[in-house]
Formats: C-alpha cells, sequence, structure tokens
C-alpha cells in the first residue's frame, strides 16, 4: 500500500449549487405569477467525480465491508465492485458533496441485500448491538482488557465496526496509527502537520470512537 | 500556517483516555494491518509505479498460467448456473495454491518448424493464483526450485528431397547447477552452417552432442538471461495478431510486452473487442469480480465463441471445449482456436489446453502439478559418451565474445 493513499486529504467540497439557485430573482417572479419569459433553468449540478472518490474512499469502504462479512476479502472486494459499478450508473445525479454519503448508504443496502440473498446474516458476524457496544467502550476506558477479550473475533469486529463508521479522516488516522504501527512522527511528517496536532487529531478521533462504540447507525 | 495546527489539543491527564488508547493499540496489535483492496493501487503514484519485470520468461510463463485458470473460471460459470458462482470460483482459485506447472508442446508447428516437447517448471514453496500478477512474488531465485525442459525442433528441409533439420535439446537448472545438452542432426548443422559460419562451428560441435554449462539459479543467471533475452533497443514482432515486444530498460532489467491486434478502430467488432480485452485485464490482474466475469462470460459466449460444451467426466470432473468462431476480416488472432479446460471440484483446473491456432498447428498444454521432478532427470551425466560429447562453459564464451552487459553472466 502506499504510504499516503490512507492518509490523503479531503479536498474542500465545493459550494452548494442550490444556494445559488434559491437566490436567482427570476424564480421570484416566476412565482409570482408574472407571465414573462419562462424562468431560465438553472444548470445541473455537474457530476461527481467518481475517480477522486474512488481514490479518496475506496480504502475505507472496502474497509467497511470487510470488517462486515467475516473478514471474507473476496467477498468484500465482490462488494465493493458492486458499489461502484452502482455508482458508474446512479451517481450523476448525485452532488459531487453529497457523494460519501451516498455511497456509505449505497454501501449498506449492498451489504443488507447480500444478507437477504444468501438467506440469513451468518452467526458468526457480530451485530452492531449499541448496548455491547457501550459496554466495550466503557470497560476500554477502566481497565486493561485481558488479551482472551483482545483475541475474541465478535469483539474485535464490534470494535472494527465502529471505526469504519467514522468520519473517513479520522478511520484513517485509527487504522493507520494503532494497525499499521504507524508512530506520530511518521504521520506528522505525511500529513504536514506538527506532531502536536497529530495527538490532537487522534485524541479527538478517540472520542469520536468511543461514542461509536456506544452508538449503532444499523 | 497549517489550519490543523490549532486542533484539539490533547486534553493532559485524561486517564480514561489513556486506558482507551492502551486497549486500542492492543488491539492493533492483535488483529494487525487489515488487507488493502487491490484497487489502492489506483490511488497514488506510488503505489502504480510499474516495476520492472526482472526475469520475463517466468512472468511470462506465470501470466499464461493465470489466462488459462482465468478463462477457465470463467466459462465454466455457465453450465453450472446457480449451484455455483463466478465469484465463488474464482475467489477459490486466486487462492489456490500450486507448487509446479508443466508446459507442453505436441507437435507445435508453426513456419515449417515443429516443436515437441516439455517444460516442467516447480517452486520451492507453493505460490497462490492471486500472486502470480505481484512480480516480487516470482522474480527472486529463491522461488523457483528446479525446472527442467526437453525438446526436438524439427524444421522442413531448404530444397526438395533434403533432409529435414533435427535439433535435440535437453536441460536443467537447480540452485545448485544448470546445463544444457544440444544435439544437432548433420542437416541441422549444414543449414545453420549456411546461415551463419559462427553458428556453424557451434553446431559442428552439436552433431556429436554438446554439454553447455549455463550456470546456476542466481542472480548472475537471471542477470546474464535477461541481457540476452532482451535487446539493447526495442524489438517487437507482430505475428498472426500476437503483438510482442521487447525491450531493455534503463537499469538493464527486461521487459516484455505482449498484446493482441485490436481489429480496425470503429469497426462492428473494434468495441467489443476492446471491452472483451478490458474485462481480461481484469481477470489477469486478479480485479475482476463477478459483475466482470459476468459480462466477459456473456461476451465470449454471444459475440466470440461459437459453441462451448461442457462433458461431465464423473467423479466430478468437467471438461469444457469452446471454439472460437473462424478468422474473418477484422477479427482478432484468437479466432480460430479452440480451448479445453479440465476442471475438477475437489481441486479446480487441471489443465488448459489450446489448440487450433491460426498459422499453428499442434497443442499447448498447461498442466498444474506439483510432483518433484525425477532427479535423475536433473543430471547430464547420462547423455555424455566420454570421447565424443563436448563440454562448454557457456559462461566462459559470453565473456569472451559479448557485450559488457553479457560478461557478468
Amino acid at each position: 500500500m502506499g504510504d499516503c493513499v490512507l492518509l490523503r486529504q479531503a479536498p474542500r467540497a465545493p459550494t452548494l449549487p442550490v444556494l445559488e439557485r434559491s437566490a436567482d430573482p427570476s424564480s421570484v417572479r416566476a412565482h409570482a405569477g408574472t407571465p414573462a419569459a419562462p424562468a431560465p433553468v438553472a444548470p445541473p449540478p455537474p457530476p461527481p467525480d467518481l475517480a477522486a472518490a474512488h481514490d479518496r474512499l475506496g480504502a475505507s469502504l472496502y474497509r467497511f465491508f470487510y470488517v462486515r462479512v467475516s473478514r471474507d476479502e473476496h467477498l468484500a472486494a465482490d462488494l465493493l465492485q458492486q458499489l461502484w459499478a452502482a455508482a458508474a450508473r446512479n451517481a450523476s445525479r448525485v452532488p459531487e458533496a453529497e457523494i460519501e454519503f451516498w455511497l456509505r448508504g449505497v454501501a449498506r443496502n449492498l451489504l443488507n441485500t447480500h444478507w437477504r440473498r444468501v438467506g440469513s446474516r451468518p452467526t458468526h458476524v457480530a451485530m452492531e448491538d449499541s448496548h455491547t457496544g457501550a459496554a466495550l467502550a466503557e470497560r476500554m476506558t477502566r481497565e486493561r482488557l485481558p488479551a482472551d477479550e483482545l483475541e475474541r473475533r465478535q469483539t474485535q469486529d464490534r470494535l472494527l465496526q465502529a471505526i469504519t463508521r467514522l468520519p473517513q479522516a479520522d478511520q484513517d488516522l485509527i487504522f493507520a496509527h494503532y494497525f499499521e504501527g504507524a508512530q506520530q512522527v511518521d504521520l506528522s511528517k505525511r500529513l504536514g502537520m506538527s506532531a502536536r496536532a497529530i495527538e490532537g487529531r487522534l485524541y479527538r478521533a478517540r472520542q469520536l470512537l468511543r461514542d461509536a462504540l456506544k452508538e449503532s447507525d444499523e | 500556517m497549517n489550519p490543523h495546527e490549532n486542533d484539539n489539543p490533547t486534553p493532559r491527564h485524561d486517564e480514561a483516555d489513556a486506558l482507551f488508547d492502551a486497549n486500542l493499540r492492543a488491539f492493533g496489535t492483535k488483529i494487525g494491518p487489515l488487507p488493502a483492496h487491490a484497487a489502492l493501487r489506483l490511488a497514488g503514484t506510488q503505489a502504480v509505479a510499474p516495476r520492472p519485470a526482472r526475469h520475463p520468461r517466468w512472468l511470462a510463463w506465470g501470466s499464461a498460467m493465470a489466462a488459462c485458470i482465468a478463462a477457465g473460471a470463467v466459462i465454466f460459470s455457465q453450465p453450472w448456473g446457480n449451484r455455483v458462482e463466478a465469484s465463488t470460483i474464482i475467489g477459490g482459485l486466486r487462492t489456490k495454491e500450486f507448487g509446479g506447472v508443466n508446459i507442453v508442446f505436441d507437435r507445435v508447428s508453426s513456419q515449417g518448424t515443429t516443436i515437441d516437447g516439455v517444460v516442467r517448471m516447480r517452486l520451492k514453496d507453493p505460490i497462490s493464483i492471486d500472486r502470480l500478477d505481484d512480480p516480487k512474488a516470482i522474480d527472486s531465485n529463491a522461488r523457483l526450485g528446479a525446472a527442467y525442459g526437453k525438446f526436438t525442433l524439427t524444421s522442413d528441409p531448404i530444397a526438395d528431397g533434403g533432409e529435414p533439420s533435427v535439433i535435440d535439446a535437453e536441460g536443467s537448472l537447480t540452485p545448485a547447477s544448470g546445463w544444457m545438452y544440444v544435439r544437432a542432426s548433420d542437416g541441422a548443422a549444414r543449414q545453420m552452417a549456411e546461415g551463419n559460419p559462427m553458428a556453424g562451428a557451434v553446431a559442428g560441435l552439436a552433431q556429436h552432442g554438446v554439454v553447455l554449462n549455463i550456470g546456476s539459479l542466481d542472480d548472475r543467471f537471471f542477470d546474464g538471461l535477461n541481457a540476452m533475452v532482451c535487446p539493447a533497443s526495442r524489438q517487437s514482432s507482430d505475428l498472426g495478431g500476437l503483438h510482442t515486444s521487447v525491450e531493455r530498460t534503463a537499469d538493464g532489467h527486461g521487459k516484455v510486452s505482449v498484446g493482441l491486434r485490436v481489429p480496425t478502430p470503429g469497426s462492428p467488432s473494434a468495441e467489443q473487442f476492446s471491452r472483451l480485452i478490458g474485462y481480461a485485464r481484469m481477470v489477469l490482474s486478479g480485479k475482476a469480480r463477478q459483475n466482470e466475469l459476468e459480462q466477459m462470460r456473456s461476451m465470449l459466449q454471444n459475440d466470440f465463441a461459437q459453441k462451448a460444451t461442457v462433458q461431465t467426466l464423473g467423479a466430478g470432473r468437467f471438461l469444457l471445449t469452446t471454439n472460437l468462431p473462424p478468422p474473418s476480416e477484422g477479427a482478432s488472432a484468437v479466432s480460430g482456436g479452440m480451448l479445453r479446460v479440465l476442471y475438477e471440484q475437489s481441486g479446480g483446473v487441471r489443465w488448459a489446453e489450446f489448440s487450433g491456432m491460426p498459422d499453428t498447428a499442434g497443442t499447448i498444454r498447461v498442466e498444474f502439478d506439483s510432483e518433484p521432478i525425477d532427479p535423475s532427470l536433473l543430471g547430464y551425466e547420462r547423455l555424455v559418451n566420454t570421447g565424443t560429447t563436448n563440454y562448454l562453459d557457456l559462461r566462459v564464451i559470453m565473456r569472451m565474445f559479448m557485450p559488457p552487459l553479457l560478461r557478468a553472466w
């Protein structure tokens, strides 16, 4: 994996064209019933840059599937491929600023469709249970977990699922630092930030992860 | 100033966070890095930088194997319908490990020359098929355990009434030694002498049989092989629609490209063919998933294949036979051939066989075989007739006569 692939900053979202359209005075005249020339139709928003979205979100979307299908690499890859196929067909109407949310929603739908198609969710796939997630978050802040708890597959899956619900940048940071062994000094070089800023972002990511463990969005 | 400099400074003395941090670190150590999806290669220039192929021959054979497997898996997804999904087959094949391969040439004849023979390659450790796309997985001499080959090349006589030219060649390569035995018929020696006096001198030695020391499977051997196989400038050939180019990169490594001639752009079949090649690339690189496989299968069945049949052989064995349409104007070179694949439900593809290729008669079969090579074949002593068989150290000759790059051999 390329060093900088996971840690690339997400580009700033463009200004929403919806706001510009609502400020168009010609549309106000049309509402007032003036028999004037038809209001000029605002151009549709440009289609999202799927290639850029692929580069930016591909890793986290793959992880999203991977940790929810019992870490089956091939199945995760199949689902991801279906996701991009769906995006190629339908994403042209999605505003650029919403593409990440849209892709995550489609990913969830694909996952649910997959479980329906195969009959049921296998018992070895951890359910997203807010109660047990909250318990895990609580225990992780109170004590050092014993080795057998760290090795329990369901506990691991629950944690991984919570991480993959975080925003892209936060989960990239957590995976790079805790799972891939990148030190803070390495991260500061990659991201062009001070070590203190990295420390702050890691702190914030941990707080978000604790919240994510306590909640369940699915 | 970096806008992130002021991101939430870490509170000091947050004991709960420190414990959470420690537990998260412990989880990370237990779980380790998550696998990266192959598509990540698209995400950064560092990751997509092509790595020169150090050992083009091995890579080419690896790709050939992958092609056979992929083609077999794609087509086999059809007759089994709902019982077996393409992604399941591909998933199983990608992780299937094999320890060796045999490539059998059965009366393969083209342009007046016929080849009969076999190449057997064995790996030190089994390798999964999905790693064939990774040059690092197969370019090391630490990977190849042993190789043995035996060929007979027969060329038609130059003039009517003349005798055919026959060259018997046999050789083996192991980490300890490497040799090649060549014996040329009188006709072959004469033909070679007529073509090139220097080659004629070597052929004269080969009339009585000559053993060539070609070194062992080490870096020097592969560097020499690269230097010999890859010309200083790019060379390309176009034979029957198959385009091959060989070139040497700036750092002395070899690079081999193989492609198929695409029909004239704009013709009805050009788009179909381009799409098929696109799918084939995804299959070969292991990136194809169910959708692409379905599309590729559909194209093979409906657009390019005349007929595809599956014969049940019993005991979970199936034989696929598919005919590609005969050559027509604008068609590609893959037209007109036949592919047969033996598939076993217990072990996947056993072999794939190509025959009826355009401009080429005979059959090429790729077999997966992990059985060790008979040790008696790996020595040349049985081929030596004391007093008549010559022995040459090919590396010494290369150092004397060849360009500096080859002298390293």
